[in-house]
């Protein structure tokens, strides 16, 4: 027969039972048993690794270190030195109780431990001033059928950055992602529950300090909505969606109903 | 136009607190991490920031496992990413994971720097050279700590589904039942989710 597929190799790395066909080609295969060999080595160090707590956020000063003994053109280009946003805490431990996990002896300890895990991985989450994933996106848009980790929204379409969307108002919250569509940058949307009102939604993106925005038009459910040509949302991380009455003015409400800084394009000011 | 804006947000004090970004929303979609590798080479200064902002963490933690002392770990840390910077060009994304590349120069600075420490003057009581004999070990840490981080990054529904299969030794079909996937959707976790951290491995271990 010819080579095993590769769900089936998995499978096998797991122990699962296999048709004889597949054991007699893996017996005599040297390039599927060693996959498998390999397979299962990665299965025995992932039950090692399971509850690997994550480690503790790398100092700021040793990266000032690190600065100091760059090149002078390298350090010139990362500006003043960062101050350290201090360690935080990690989330409850029972934070995945209620996530429906199925639970059962040590397994469900492990699986508590790897939430825990996640959790501080995402708060200490690292935030970058300058939108060097830009670059990276435009390696992404043809590299994205070999990366296997990178998130896939729709088809076609890299999610460059997220945020919680907190409701600001009696409104559900949401999220909101910064992708990279063929037809260029744009923010989906994921709320629910809006209320029917006498106007309309809209969403805009906003600076940090709120003193400057750009319309991306009626919210029209998650979108698309594309972001102008040119507008860099390093600039603009702030997604808002208003309430907007029919009075015919373009102009901001001033009533948000949700907000969310996207994650990765604010560091600088949230540090 | 900004003023009334600045008005909602004195009706809505919003700063969102550190529970205000929702991890799973935040792992399952993710900032753009794996991205890091494909522009490490570029020689953007930013790009080593976020790149130590993410794994300098990771390789300090091996560091400090594998030297016991937190300022020789914090030195050797700093060795590894000027190493990776002034290397740069010698990373091949297609090769291999960027964290994996980071640890295996971690691992042979941290030899290196056992060696310099055994030939400085020392003590009667030295303990004897262990440098050759905890390589293996070495590489064994190195292997943990990567697959931790990439279990990590999993999606949660991925993770979930390994955990099924390592720890409660259920069948693929056992799984899909008790998550209520699809069969298909089920092995395609199983086989995505070992080969995301298979792909963290160091050569040696693949």
């Amino acid at each position: 027969m010819s080579h095993v597929p590769p769900e089936v190799l998995t499978l096998r790395a797991f122990d699962e039972p296999v048709s004889a066909d597949v054991r007699a080609h893996l017996a005599g295969c040297e390039v599927c048993g060693a996959e498998v060999a390999t397979l299962r080595r990665t299965v025995a160090v992932a039950r090692e690794s399971w509850s690997e707590a994550p480690p503790p956020a790398p100092p700021a000063a040793l990266w000032d270190r690190i600065v100091a003994g760059l090149s002078d053109d390298d350090a010139a280009a990362l500006g003043p030195i960062t101050s350290d946003p201090g360690p935080r805490e990690l989330p409850a431990p029972d934070a995945d109780a209620d996530r429906g996990t199925p639970s059962g002896g040590a397994s469900h300890d492990a699986a508590g431990s790897a939430h825990r895990a996640e959790g501080s991985v995402v708060e200490l989450r690292p935030h970058q001033r300058r939108a060097w994933w830009a670059a990276a996106a435009a390696v992404a848009a043809f590299a994205i059928g070999g990366v296997a980790t990178i998130a896939v929204q729709q088809p076609g379409s890299t999610v460059l950055a997220s945020t919680e969307l907190e409701a600001l108002a009696d409104v559900e919250p949401g999220q909101a992602r910064l992708v990279e569509t063929p037809e260029g940058l744009a923010i989906e949307v994921d709320v629910t529950g809006l209320p029917e009102v006498d106007g309309f939604y809209e969403l805009w993106l906003l600076d940090t300090e709120v003193t400057s925005l750009v319309s991306l038009g009626p919210l029209e459910g998650a979108g698309p909505h594309l972001l102008p040509a040119g507008l860099d949302p390093a600039e603009l991380p702030v997604v808002d969606i208003s309430l907007e009455p029919f009075d015919g003015d373009p102009n901001h409400s001033g009533d948000s109903l949700l907000r969310g800084v996207l994650d990765e394009l604010d560091g600088a000011d949230r540090a | 136009m900004a003023a009334a804006i600045r008005g909602s947000v004195r009706r809505f004090p919003a700063s969102p607190g550190p529970d205000g970004y929702g991890s799973e929303v935040l792992k399952a979609d993710g900032p753009p991490q794996e991205l890091l590798g494909t522009v490490f080479a570029d020689g953007d200064p930013e790009v080593l920031r976020a790149t130590y902002e993410a794994w300098g963490g990771l390789v300090l933690a091996y560091c400090r496992r594998s030297l016991a002392d937190q300022h020789d770990a914090e030195e050797v840390t700093q060795q590894v990413f000027l190493e990776a910077w002034r290397g740069r060009a010698t990373y091949d994304s297609s090769k291999g994971a960027l964290p994996t590349w980071l640890m295996g120069i971690a691992r042979n600075r941290v030899i290196d720097f056992r060696r310099q420490q055994h030939r400085r003057p020392t003590p009667v009581e030295a303990p004897a050279d262990t440098s050759s004999s905890a390589e293996p070990e070495l590489e064994r840490v190195a292997d943990r700590l990567l697959v931790a981080d990439a279990l990590r990054d999993l999606p949660e529904q991925r993770r979930e589904v390994l955990r099924l299969a390592f720890f409660d030794d259920l069948t693929h079909t056992d799984i899909a039942l008790r998550l209520e996937l699809p069969l298909g959707t089920v092995k395609s976790h199983m086989r995505r989710g070992l080969a995301s951290l298979r792909n963290r491995l160091g050569e040696e271990a693949r």
